[in-house]
């Protein structure tokens, strides 16, 4: 590593007298032997450090979260044990806390809480202290009011219609039916007084007689209308007598064959009709007790059954009047003979039987009459509550009508009724009513439904929609009424049954819905949404729609989805499947066609245009009607068949819309093409390529330009492709990160890869700096601050994409020492600016060299401070009379990329001395360093008193080695060549161009007369010097030397990446103490890629010369170890 | 009786036509009302209740007058209140009536569909029963024993369990 500290040279100031002016370097060598080894040492025990720590606050932590999910284990283990079962109803806790209870029951209770009877007289209109067999007087008065008979009864009644419905299974034990039947008996028959009564009866012998005759009445019509066995016995009577007068018919007919008499066809048609009666009545008896109430039936089945009735009465009534017919007949067997001799004794036997006939058809009809007539009376009283309900929900609702209904609803519900002890009859105990008006009332929907179906039929398309609607509208706020006035069937019933787990018992107001969907939405659903899609399709075409309808339409849909396990819920299942799905197969259809025709008709740009409004119509159009759950499934959809099914056709198109710099095509392109899986891909592939094709032919023109051109040229040509596709990227890409991505990879393709870099990949970074220097330079034209910041903002960009980092580092170090040196950088500022900028981009590492050289020249303005007191202090006054004014700057060498004069040089004497005196200055301040005097750097000037044609003498600014030769014509008129070569001892390669400066500047004269600077030529002063300045700028850099110094550079970047790769070899192994050989190489590459992408053979070839050195070495065959 | 309709006034026509006039905010405790005001409108004219009489509207509107600020009980909180046997001590002495008008009360409640006073008289009808033996129940409501000894003996049997803290009989 670099060992030596170079440093030096010198600003002369003004040298004042002396022709020849002065001027001083200094060059420190300091011998810092630091290796590379050393510096790597303490970060990587520090991080290891680091992370142990780490570790230990790892361990805390899980230790923390332990603790807490031990206490929940506890608090879970605390729990308390369930419940014991119990078959009490959970309301009743006596016996949980029997003290407590026992007080609340005390105070509760009335006066006397044991008693039978409580007697209190809050509100009662009278007062209640008869004994229990008192209330049995009043019973018939609460049978008009409430249609029951006793307390009792009305306790156990109304238990049964307000039951809760059982709350929770846990609580309770399960028994089967036949437990609870033999156990508790059966509730369901209202309890009767009859006894009582009796005795009542005797109590009060002068009970009025008028009342007892009403009870009486009141109990046959009961018993008349509500026994079970009434019908029962009707019909049987019918039928016992029907059998009869088969018998007898049959009987007739068979005496008139033999006997041959004529006797008419009423024996005849008993025969028929009574066959045929009894047949039916057995039916009919069985259909009454098994099938479903009447009230229950449809109409037509209603009608049937009583035109049955009715048309066996008309049979038995014609049977009956032809039996008297016969009676009468003059041919008949029971006329009074006309003939005596034709009187027939058997004649008797058929007369007597055709006697019996008319008698008994005469008493079947009479039974079946009555028969009819209580079946009519008690299907009138079953149906009248349910018939109210329904009646009036046809008719409007008034608050009064409302109220009727509401009670009629409630006073079915509570009422006992006597077709409940039919087949209902198992129910076990606490049957609540209501399903037979719950039957009704989805009976008389479906038949509305029926009847709107019917008319739904002679409306189509839009005329649909409107009657679909309405209809909806109409049915959806009636269903709310209904819901009101069934609010009593709601909460006793139904939540029983659907407490009891029955699936197919709704609320009522679910009900409606499920009958609406049931009856009448399957029937009509497809040309509905035929109509819908329609009128969708119009509007996509450019037409007015009335939206408000499909939105109406798209609500009843989502209102139809009923989740079968809690009716409470909606689910979207109708809506979607009834509506999303054709809904979005139309879609698909109507845009499958509409893009492959525009296709045909149409640019690819217009097409995308046209797809863009569709889609954000589509999206619209979710917002205007449809429910959102479509939305994703029709952008989706949409976007299927809109610009995947294109995809391709887009793509294509992506090439041609670069060319020609389409930004909003591409704006569009990008958005369509984003919303699709996978389909920016390709674009980015066509993107990195057509940005790298533009940055090389952006470079080739450049190269044309020939071997000169400007860095200036070559940074901006680089710098505009990428800005422009920046642009492109930020405006019409969105900034999206995989463009950003393709974009730096093709900016990094062409930056270190193009025409100009073919030769090597460093002319690049070489060019950048060469840029940069030019900005940073003195003279440049950026004056200004801010924009020279913004160019070296640009510089960082180009920058960015540099690969050969080292080598920019390389030159600009280079470039800025110069600066530095020369004292020619355009201000400080800028150059902190770049130095921080740089650092940003790449660490510290990268400036630290920068940085430490910026510092040296600060350190050196104190140095010549704090000198030039020091010599104020030392100087006599002699040496003050030949005293020059110098300036030192005093170079760090490790930081510097300076080398040594390739020459030797004596410096003149002057010069000499001031240097001595410098160098003891220095070395008493410190101790042990070592000084070079880097003498082509420095630079002077010198008063030209010789020329007399100008009153102010020249200054000649002269670099100090032209100094030297100067110097020697004070003591000399005219010197040859190799006597000026032994004077300064400058090498020929360096004296020759300066010399030849000296001629052309005019200041030395050659003789022979333009003869080029060499052995045997002479030169002596030019005493007729003129210039127009006073000043004359002598100093001018030689090229050779710049050459020059290019190579230099180029070969130290070889050796600086060697010693970095090993540096980076050692590291990594360092930390590592052994790894794989690939493993080491890839982790090498990792490491040093920011700064130059490294070649594996180097790499390679660096690892084996550490070995060499004993650095690391090989075991294991592919195992690279670390030498301690 | 046509009374004049104060804003957010109802008149009631009870089942024997007396006319009780009530603020809107109390007859709105029954749902039964309620919704069909909503349903209906306010329809400007005695609302008739056919299954409640006069006394025992009276009852009931003294209730929901003295509860006419409740918070309308939500689900949840409803089930825990129902579990329980108790009452607060205004709905106690509001409940302190002879048995046919308990009865009334929980009828007209039932009828309004007012939720809270049912519950509060089956509560109370609870009460009665609870730390009562079978005979005293029947005593209490007057309900006629139609179990066979046999029957009633196997039922206690079965409830032993329950009868752990009554009072041996």
């Amino acid at each position: 590593m670099a060992q030596n500290v170079r440093e030096g040279p010198s600003q002369p100031a003004d040298s004042r007298r002396c022709q020849p002016g002065e001027e001083s370097n200094g060059i420190l060598q300091e011998s810092i032997s630091q290796s590379h080894r050393i510096g790597v040492d303490s970060p990587s025990s520090g991080t290891e450090c680091f992370q142990v720590a780490r570790n230990n606050v790892v361990a805390t932590a899980m230790a923390g979260h332990s603790q807490p999910s031990r206490n929940e284990d506890c608090t879970t283990q605390d729990e308390s044990p369930i419940p014991a079962v119990r078959t009490l109803p959970a309301w009743i806790r006596s016996f949980v806390t029997p003290n407590d209870e026992y007080d609340a029951v005390a105070r509760l209770l009335p006066s006397q809480p044991n008693d039978a009877i409580v007697a209190q007289h809050n509100h009662s209109p009278h007062s209640k202290q008869n004994p229990p067999q008192g209330q049995c007087e009043r019973s018939p008065k609460d049978q008009t009011s409430f249609g029951s008979g006793v307390r009792g009864s009305r306790w156990a009644r109304l238990a049964r219609s307000v039951a809760y419905p059982r709350v929770s299974i846990s609580k309770e034990m399960t028994v089967n039916p036949e437990w609870l039947d033999e156990n508790l008996g059966d509730y369901s028959q209202p309890w009767s007084c009859l006894q009582d009564e009796g005795a009542a009866e005797k109590g009060s012998l002068l009970g009025t007689l008028h009342r007892r005759r009403r009870l009486w009445i009141k109990r046959f019509q009961s018993v008349l209308l509500k026994s079970p066995i009434i019908p029962l016995a009707f019909r049987l009577t019918v039928w016992f007598f029907s059998l009869i007068a088969l018998a007898l018919g049959g009987t007739i007919h068979h005496l008139v064959e033999v006997y041959g008499r004529s006797q008419g066809p009423s024996a005849d048609m008993a025969i028929v009709v009574d066959a045929v009666a009894l047949v039916y009545l057995v039916y009919i008896t069985w259909d009454e007790y098994t099938g479903k109430p009447l009230g229950l039936r449809s109409p037509n089945a209603k009608m049937r059954l009583i035109f049955l009735d009715i048309f066996f009465i008309v049979f038995d009534s014609v049977n009956l009047s032809l039996a008297f017919t016969s009676l009468s007949d003059v041919r008949g067997s029971c006329a009074s003979p006309p003939f005596e001799d034709e009187l027939d004794v058997k004649n008797d036997a058929i007369c007597s039987r055709q006697t019996a006939l008319a008698s008994v058809l005469l008493i079947a009809l009479v039974a079946w009459l009555l028969t009819f007539g209580i079946s009519v009376f008690r299907w009138a009283f079953l149906e009248k509550g349910i018939d109210n309900v329904m009646l009036k929900l046809e008719e409007g609702v008034d608050m009064k009508t409302y109220m009727a209904l509401y009670t009629a609803v409630h006073n079915f519900c509570t009422s006992q009724k006597a077709i409940s002890n039919g087949q209902m009859h198992a129910h076990r105990g606490a049957h609540l009513l209501g399903e037979e008006l719950y039957n009704l009332l989805g009976q008389y929907l479906s038949h509305h439904l029926e009847q709107i179906s019917h008319a739904s039929e002679s409306h189509s398309e839009e005329a649909l929609l409107g009657f679909y609607i309405r209809e909806w509208h109409r049915y959806t706020i009636a269903a709310k009424y209904i819901n009101h006035l069934f609010r009593y069937l709601n909460r006793h019933w139904v939540k029983r049954e659907i407490d009891e787990g029955k699936k197919s018992i709704y609320d009522v107001y679910i009900l409606h819905l499920v009958k609406w969907r049931e009856d009448f939405f399957k029937r009509v659903q497809e040309k509905v949404m035929v109509a819908v899609l329609n009128l969708v399709e119009k509007q996509r075409n450019g037409e007015m729609i009335e939206q408000s309808q499909i939105k109406s339409v798209v609500d009843s849909f989502v209102s139809l989805g009923l989740d079968e396990n809690d009716t409470s819920k909606s689910t979207l299942e109708v809506y979607r499947y009834y509506f999303e799905r054709p809904f979005i197969a139309a879609t698909r259809l109507y845009y499958e066609n509409e893009s492959r025709v525009f296709v045909a008709e149409n640019s690819v740009v217009e097409y995308m245009k046209k797809a863009e409004a569709r889609l954000k119509e589509e999206k619209a159009r979710v917002g205007l009607y449809l429910h959102s759950d479509i939305t994703k499934r029709l952008n989706e959809t949409c976007l299927d068949v809109l610009v995947t099914a294109h995809s391709s056709l887009l793509r294509d198109e992506f090439q041609v819309l670069l060319d020609n710099d389409r930004q909003d095509d591409l704006t569009r392109m990008y958005r369509l093409l984003s919303r699709i899986k996978d389909g920016l891909d390709p674009l980015r592939v066509k993107f990195e390529t057509h940005v790298r094709k533009a940055g090389l032919a952006a470079v080739e023109k450049v190269a044309a330009e020939g071997e000169n051109f400007e860095p200036k040229m070559y940074v901006d040509a680089l710098l505009q492709v990428h800005k422009r596709y920046q642009n492109l990227v930020d405006t019409a890409f969105d900034g999206e990160s995989e463009f950003v991505r393709s974009l730096d990879n093709a900016c990094r393709e062409f930056v270190n890869r193009n025409q100009i870099c073919k030769s090597s990949s460093t002319k690049s970074p070489e060019l950048l700096a060469r840029y940069t220097d030019s900005l940073l330079k003195k003279g440049s034209k950026a004056t200004e601050e801010s924009e020279l910041e913004e160019m070296l903002g640009q510089i960082m960009t180009a920058f960015k994409y540099i690969e050969d980092k080292d080598v920019f580092q390389k030159f600009y170090s280079k470039m800025l020492a110069k600066r530095l040196v020369h004292v020619s950088s355009v201000s400080d500022d800028a150059e902190t600016s770049m130095i921080s900028k740089l650092k940003e981009a790449c660490g510290f590492e990268y400036t630290n060299k920068l940085q430490r050289m910026f510092q040296d020249i600060q350190i050196s303005k104190d140095l010549n401070a704090s000198y030039r007191d020091w010599q104020d202090r030392v100087l006599d006054e002699d040496d003050r009379k030949k005293m020059i004014d110098p300036h030192f700057q005093v170079l760090g060498t490790g930081f510097w990329p300076l080398n040594p004069p390739s020459t030797e040089f004596h410096p003149p004497l002057e010069i000499l001395k001031t240097a001595d005196r410098f160098q003891a200055f220095y070395f008493d301040k410190h101790n042990g360093r070592k000084l070079t005097w880097l003498w082509q750097l420095c630079k002077g000037e010198i008063k030209a008193n010789y020329i007399k044609n100008t009153k102010v003498p020249y200054t000649f600014q002269v670099s100090t080695f032209q100094m030297g030769i100067l110097l020697l014509y004070n003591e000399h008129e005219k010197l040859e060549y190799s006597e000026i070569q032994k004077a300064t001892a400058l090498s020929h390669d360096i004296l020759e161009p300066n010399l030849g400066i000296l001629l052309k500047a005019k200041v030395l004269l050659a003789s022979p007369e333009n003869a080029k600077p060499g052995p045997g030529v002479s030169f002596s002063l030019n005493y007729n010097f003129k210039n127009k300045k006073i000043k004359v700028n002598i100093n001018i850099q030689i090229k050779s030397e710049q050459k020059h110094e290019t190579d230099d550079t180029h070969k130290t970047i070889e050796e600086d990446r060697k010693l970095l790769l090993q540096s980076a070899i050692v590291r990594i192994m360092k930390s590592r103490k052994r790894m794989k050989h690939v493993q080491l190489v890839q982790e090498v590459i990792q490491q040093v890629k920011s700064r130059f992408p490294p070649k594996v053979p180097d790499i390679k070839k660096n690892i084996d010369a550490l070995m060499e050195k004993d650095y690391i070495e090989r075991v294991d065959g592919d195992d690279i170890s670390y030498i301690a | 009786m046509a009374v004049a309709q104060v804003q957010d006034q109802l008149t009631l026509t009870s089942s024997d036509g007396v006319d009780i006039t009530v603020d809107r905010d109390i007859a709105d405790r029954s749902l039964l009302i309620k919704n069909m005001l909503s349903d209906l409108g306010d329809p400007g004219e005695p609302i008739p209740i056919p299954n409640v009489n006069e006394s025992v509207l009276k009852k009931v509107i003294e209730w929901c007058t003295h509860h006419r600020s409740d918070a309308p009980s939500t689900g949840e909180e409803d089930d825990n209140r129902r579990k329980t046997t108790d009452i607060d001590e205004w709905d106690q002495k509001f409940m302190q009536v002879d048995q046919e008008m308990l009865f009334e009360i929980i009828l007209a409640a039932n009828f309004l569909d007012i939720k809270a006073l049912l519950d509060v008289g089956c509560k109370t009808v609870a009460n009665m029963i609870k730390g009562k033996s079978p005979d005293e129940i029947r005593k209490t409501f007057n309900i006629q024993n139609d179990f066979t000894p046999e029957e009633e003996d196997q039922i206690r049997r079965e409830n032993e369990w329950a009868e752990e803290y009554e009072s041996p009989p």
